[in-house]
């Protein structure tokens, strides 16, 4: 649990930590011809740094083609993209001239970094985030923050819970949970994410398009709607109404090869060691300790005389291994919530990694029915 | 060379021939507009504008001026002389007041006991209804119209025993009333002019002596059906008749100080049915919804008395007969209203830090500018 000390403190340090923004037409927006080779627009008269990206967002904006875009850029063919741009953006803003957009600044490496349409930009402050946070802790009894976490340009997730404890002890007796929900700051919209906590071992997850997923719009309407909607949560303590049913199919069904491989690479993938003889090793351990599972059934696969390295995904989404998805969800759980020998980059971020596996739909889900 | 008179001119010259010996007498155009609406049987489509154009030309040409007396301010005199329904002198010469200087009513404030007070005025914290206002009340059909602003009504006497409230209903006949107000006790005590007791005579008369009797927080149920009545009954043009109780209204709350709501219905897709001009001239525009869950709310549209009030949803539901107000839903909407504030100033200060990091050098001139610029 987060103590309000430190909730300050947090609070304090990503205070006005946010994405600058302008809100522009099309036609404020320049282009020369140099404004893709050297990074650069024009606005009201200024010279602006731009990103690499910035250009492809640019692009998207006024309905070219992704991948024409693309082509152009690894062809560097500037001055013919550079050319595009300026006719199709010329042709919008005669047809979409009114049209507001958000231009997305980043102060810390000076550069606009993004454009979106202006009723597309639902993110929230750092500031308003956390004075939601507590009108929530205000308005909702026994409600109290888990952990916040940060992680990426402008993210940050303030994760709570409510105090009454779920047991769902038919299952298995430590399956004991509370219920919250994580308020979620993205790079273009602020939204709520389910959230559960684990109390056997502490595994806090954070689950999107579970019942409760809520998306912020505009103006006090949001703000209105995602009171009532917690208000309506609390009276059954925040559990998705899917919870239970979900939770007895995940420790049912097997977790597929795919899965299980992805879980395991997405680990390995981010430890951070700089010595590749020490990271092998690592990746070696992480994989016995968390995926056991993975190498058994990479042996089973090769037993049975195929090549694991030459099956695609849709062949591994069929092959069974001994793991669950309740196990694996656990262990990406587990490393979001806890500190390893591993020094994982943005380990907290498995919190989300393990609650999205338990929310989606899963590969072997109706592996039954194969037998019919 | 003659300048030529168009048809509606002659109407209007017509008028004043046959009523004022062909001069204008000396009240205000508001005054004359009303009596000519009223009086002519041939004023529709004759638009205020066009009424107050001719009067210029006939004061002109019968050199009828008006010149208010000596320290005496238009406003005033035609207020006096509106009261004591006497002749006025009203210059049309714009004369300018320092607003300081200006006269005011002593204005009073009608409360509730409720925390419906806090919606209707924020010049201090516990709210309340103001005097001289002209508020209207739309919603849907069964949204509680009637209800909220009767149990108003009611409330306003149980603080204020010397508050004088007046319920003037169109619609609903002594029958109808009954069996209201068996549902809903609190409204014994209620004034009550039933319009459907005059609709053989000139209601009119009625509801306009009604409406400037003695009389401080009035209730008109509903301004649109004695639209529809003094038309069907009296043969009014829509125009006429709107622009008559319309004036009726704003005069009763501008002039006489009065607090008057009126019920205003919507049209099947939730849209407000008034005049333009009702909509403009109003204190308030009071909406009573249903919100997505099937509660019931009063929200303003508009509230010169409450600015910062406007879109602050009260939620409220009847219980024995009584309004009963959500106190704990409007401190929320407080807290709402606070967050959405803080965020829109958050993201002005976002839009200035980014023209202060990115918009505050000016690119170099090229040299072609620099060229046109030496030209210049």
């Amino acid at each position: 649990m987060i103590s309000q000390s430190e909730f300050n403190q947090i609070k304090s340090d990503l205070s006005g930590n946010d994405p600058l923004v302008k809100r522009v037409k099309l036609s404020d927006i320049q282009l020369d011809d140099n404004s893709i080779k050297h990074n650069h627009i024009e606005i009201e008269g200024s010279r602006v740094p731009v990103s690499d990206k910035f250009f492809n967002r640019l692009g998207q904006m006024v309905n070219i083609n992704t991948g024409l875009i693309t082509k152009m850029n690894k062809n560097s063919d500037k001055e013919i993209e550079t050319k595009l741009l300026q006719a199709v953006k010329s042709y919008s803003e005669t047809r979409d001239g009114n049209k507001e957009f958000l231009l997305i600044g980043d102060s810390t490496s000076h550069q606009v970094t993004n454009i979106v349409k202006g009723d597309k930009y639902n993110r929230l402050s750092n500031d308003t985030l956390f004075a939601t946070a507590e009108t929530i802790l205000n308005e909702i009894p026994d409600m109290h923050v888990e952990s916040i976490d940060r992680g990426g340009p402008g993210g940050l997730s303030i994760n709570m819970i409510h105090g009454s404890q779920i047991g769902y002890e038919k299952i298995g007796k430590d399956e004991v949970f509370r219920f919250g929900i994580s308020l979620v700051n993205g790079q273009t919209v602020s939204r709520v994410d389910d959230f559960f906590y684990r109390l056997a071992c502490a595994n806090g997850a954070v689950a999107r398009n579970m019942d409760t997923a809520f998306q912020f719009g505009q103006g006090q309407d949001a703000f209105r709607k995602l009171l009532e909607q917690m208000q309506g949560w609390a009276k059954n303590g925040f559990v998705p109404k899917t919870f239970q049913d979900r939770l007895e199919r995940a420790m049912t069904t097997k977790a597929s090869y795919s899965e299980l491989e992805r879980a395991l690479y997405s680990v390995t993938g981010a430890i951070q060691e700089n010595d590749p003889n020490f990271k092998a090793h690592l990746i070696k351990n992480a994989e016995s300790q968390f995926f056991p599972e993975f190498d058994a059934t990479t042996k089973r696969i090769f037993r049975k005389g195929y090549n694991p390295l030459q099956l695609t995904d849709a062949q591994k989404k069929f092959i069974k291994t001994d793991a669950t998805i309740w196990d694996v969800v656990n262990e990406l759980t587990w490393i979001g919530s806890h500190d390893t020998v591993f020094n994982l980059k943005n380990h907290k971020g498995f919190k989300v990694e393990g609650g999205n596996l338990f929310a989606k739909s899963w590969d072997l889900e109706h592996a039954g029915l194969a037998t019919i | 060379m003659q300048e030529r008179i168009g048809k509606k001119e002659l109407v209007v010259r017509d008028f004043f021939e046959a009523q004022h010996g062909g001069r204008v007498p000396q009240l205000t155009v508001q005054q004359l507009y009303t009596q000519f609406m009223t009086q002519s049987t041939d004023a529709s489509g004759i638009s205020y504008g066009l009424f107050n154009g001719v009067i210029k030309k006939l004061r002109f040409e019968t050199g009828d001026s008006l010149v208010p007396g000596p320290g005496q301010s238009t406003i005033a005199r035609a207020t006096a002389g509106a009261q004591a329904d006497s002749v006025v002198e009203i210059s049309d010469e714009p004369e300018i007041f320092e607003i300081g200087s200006m006269e005011f009513p002593n204005f009073r404030k009608f409360k509730t006991g409720s925390v419906f007070d806090q919606l209707m005025s924020d010049h201090d914290e516990a709210g309340g209804i103001f005097s001289g206002t002209a508020n209207i009340v739309i919603g849907e059909s069964g949204v509680g119209k009637s209800t909220v602003t009767l149990d108003m009504l009611a409330k306003i006497k149980q603080q204020d025993p010397t508050a004088k409230i007046l319920y003037i209903s169109s619609e609903m006949t002594r029958n109808d009333l009954f069996f209201y107000y068996r549902k809903m006790p609190i409204i014994e005590t209620i004034p009550t002019l039933l319009v459907m007791d005059y609709l053989m005579g000139r209601f009119d008369k009625t509801l306009e002596k009604a409406i400037n009797g003695d009389y401080d927080v009035i209730l008109i149920d509903s301004h649109q059906d004695i639209i529809v009545k003094l038309k069907d009954v009296l043969g009014w043009k829509s125009t006429k008749a709107e622009t008559w109780l319309t004036n009726l209204i704003i005069e009763a709350a501008d002039k006489k100080g009065k607090a008057i709501f009126a019920i205003q219905h919507m049209t099947k897709g939730g849209e407000y049915v008034g005049s333009t001009y009702l909509k403009h001239a109003t204190t308030s525009m009071m909406e009573i919804k249903f919100d997505d869950a099937g509660r019931r709310f009063v929200e303003f549209s508009k509230n010169r008395r409450g600015g910062s009030l406007v879109g602050k949803r009260l939620y409220y539901s009847l219980v024995q007969g009584e309004v009963r107000w959500d106190e704990a839903a409007w401190r929320q909407e407080t807290v709402v209203s606070e967050l959405a504030e803080q965020e829109s100033e958050r993201r002005q200060h976002l839009e200035g830090q980014f023209n202060s990091l990115f918009l505050s050098v000016k690119r170099p001139q090229t040299d072609a500018e620099n060229a046109e610029t030496a030209a210049e």
